[in-house]
């Protein structure tokens, strides 16, 4: 499971309205977006890091997410210090005498360093989604899109779909175990038998949930789904003024940087020094290892 | 005898605290025909897990022929044992009966010979012949479930654990799967029925109740279905043929009475008895 599901607890961050939290999040994904440099990363991670911890988000669900991306944030990384284009700070090249690739950079310090920024920008998207999810009802989060003008349709298959998550998961982990005990081995350390073999899971979920997704629809409609057509809601939200505030104080907050760091080209890159810094240091380090005489 | 199956003292959670299966110790034996009982979250399908190595247990040891199963895959235990999951939906990978039947036959690399004569047997057993072709996910339920059972028998495990096999059938059917599958116990296979259907327990050799984790009741049916305490406490009711002789036992009606023919030839001498009084 990629997202933490909701757990009930009485926490002010639980209480708040769906749709200051959306503008909160939606600030902060702008934001990962918009900067680059690690200060503000780091900044924005120790932001969503309290949002969590405020949530009081269950740990247990916290190192599952975590585990999921981890393989994701190490690829991220590898790819970026690998096959980064406009590296100059070159720890080492391919030898040009090797055939095809000879000359390619094949790790630089500012490969590393972009790849770092990177899988930091990804924890921080996938920690701020989490952050979400695991303190939002999702009744109140489908009154929250609706009000927001989303169709609530569109607004309902979304709630279904986060809501089916764990039932998936344990359908998921059956389907495998009921191949497995047929003696079909699922653990195959051949990568296209591994494919194969995911292909034959797939199947019977996708089959079974095409036909619950019928009886859902019928058993909806057999308790009057679209009767009418102005619809109240379960889920009663309505925005107090600590959400005013929160998404306020969000917005401007981030209005404020981006304009700061648009305008002032000097901002945009505050740690650049401390890492010419590093790099000055690690250098003559580089210099002296064995394959110096392949940089250029 | 040489236990087939054997767990000693094993526990299980799936939350901290919270055990689901709680020092279990029972063996099972070649030939066997088990019944398994129990109200709903008593920890049967856990058991059965545990039993196939699917979950390893948190205390204690299962045993598979004397081998533990946290030294087994979950693939190797399945050449013993053989379990078919509740809901025959996600258990059904390929697109025709025939292909499904087949697909784990042709995994493990059995001759082609072989795998014909197997599937005509299992066509035969499971009532599907004229099936071949058709597609499982077109089938109603209960038909998927005979499907899914048949392809594991295929295998010949050494034994077959049914997790509630007779949702879905019609008493006909139901009637027929149990005759299946005592054809099947008399080759020589031990099975292990996990149900909620009192008639059905009570037509197997031996028969455990399961409570809390726990198994409260371990015996043939005649004993455990007359011991009110232990199924009552279970949250479980006796067959219909127990609670008749139950409430006519003041009228004469000998107690341990399991099966309608054991109950009619009863009831039957009693009213011999009672007309060569009355003469």
């Amino acid at each position: 499971m990629i997202l933490a599901g909701y757990v009930r607890k009485d926490v002010f961050l639980h209480r708040m309205d769906p749709r200051a939290k959306l503008v909160l999040v939606f600030c902060i994904l702008l934001l990962v977006f918009a900067v680059y440099d690690f200060a503000y990363l780091l900044l924005l991670l120790l932001l969503v890091s309290t949002l969590l911890l405020l949530g009081r988000v269950e740990g247990g669900s916290l190192r599952r997410t975590l585990k999921f991306v981890a393989p994701l944030l190490i690829f991220l990384l590898a790819v970026q210090s690998v096959c980064y284009e406009y590296a100059y700070l070159v720890v080492y090249r391919v030898p040009l005498g090797v055939p095809l690739i000879g000359g390619a950079t094949l790790l630089s310090f500012d490969g590393l360093i972009v790849g770092l920024q990177v899988a930091l920008r990804f924890l921080i998207v996938v920690l701020a989604l989490t952050f979400f999810t695991a303190t939002t009802d999702p009744d109140k989060f489908l009154t929250g899109l609706t009000s927001l003008g989303v169709p609530f349709e569109v607004a309902l298959a979304v709630n279904i779909a986060l809501r089916f998550v764990p039932q998936v998961s344990k359908d998921v982990e059956d389907t495998v175990l009921a191949l497995e005990s047929r003696g079909v081995k699922l653990g195959s350390k051949n990568p296209i038998r591994k494919i194969t073999s995911l292909g034959t899971v797939l199947f019977p979920l996708i089959v079974h949930y095409v036909c619950r997704a019928q009886e859902l629809a019928l058993a909806m409609e057999a308790r009057a789904f679209g009767a009418h057509d102005k619809r109240t809601h379960l889920a009663q939200i309505k925005m107090r003024k600590a959400d005013y505030a929160l998404a306020i104080v969000s917005l401007t907050l981030t209005s404020l940087t981006m304009y700061l760091i648009l305008t002032n080209p000097h901002l945009m890159n505050p740690s650049q020094p401390f890492l010419i810094d590093v790099w000055n240091n690690i250098k003559p380090i580089l210099d002296n290892l064995w394959w110096t005489h392949y940089r250029y | 005898m040489e236990s087939l199956i054997s767990l000693e003292n094993v526990s299980f959670s799936y939350v901290r605290g919270k055990p689901a299966v709680d020092g279990v110790s029972v063996d099972f034996f070649p030939g066997e025909f088990v019944a398994i009982m129990g109200s709903n979250g008593s920890g049967k399908t856990t058991l059965a897990k545990l039993v196939c190595g699917m979950l390893k247990p948190s205390k204690g040891r299962v045993l598979i022929k004397g081998i533990d199963t946290r030294k087994l895959g979950v693939s190797k235990v399945s050449e013993t044992i053989g379990l078919v999951f509740q809901n025959p939906a996600l258990q059904i990978f390929t697109s025709s009966v025939g292909d499904e039947l087949r697909l784990a036959l042709v995994t493990r690399g059995t001759d082609e010979q072989v795998i014909r004569e197997r599937v005509c047997e299992v066509l035969k057993l499971f009532d599907l012949e004229g099936y071949l072709l058709k597609h499982p996910h077109m089938l109603s339920r209960g038909e998927q479930q005979r499907v899914v059972i048949a392809s594991v028998v295929a295998l010949r495990p050494e034994a077959v654990i049914l997790d509630e096999p007779t949702t879905g059938q019609d008493i006909l059917r139901r009637k027929r799967m149990m005759k299946s599958l005592g054809e099947l116990n008399r080759l020589g296979a031990t099975i292990i029925l996990i149900t909620h259907d009192a008639e059905l327990a009570s037509s197997c050799d031996r028969l455990l109740v399961m409570s809390d984790g726990r198994i409260v009741a371990d015996g043939t049916p005649r004993e455990v279905m007359y011991d009110s305490t232990v199924l009552e406490r279970a949250g479980l009711r006796p067959p219909q043929i127990v609670r008749l002789a139950r409430r006519l036992r003041e009228k004469g009606v000998p107690e341990g009475l399991i099966s309608v023919r054991e109950a009619c030839e009863a009831i039957l001498r009693l009213g011999a008895h009672r007309e060569s009084l009355a003469l």
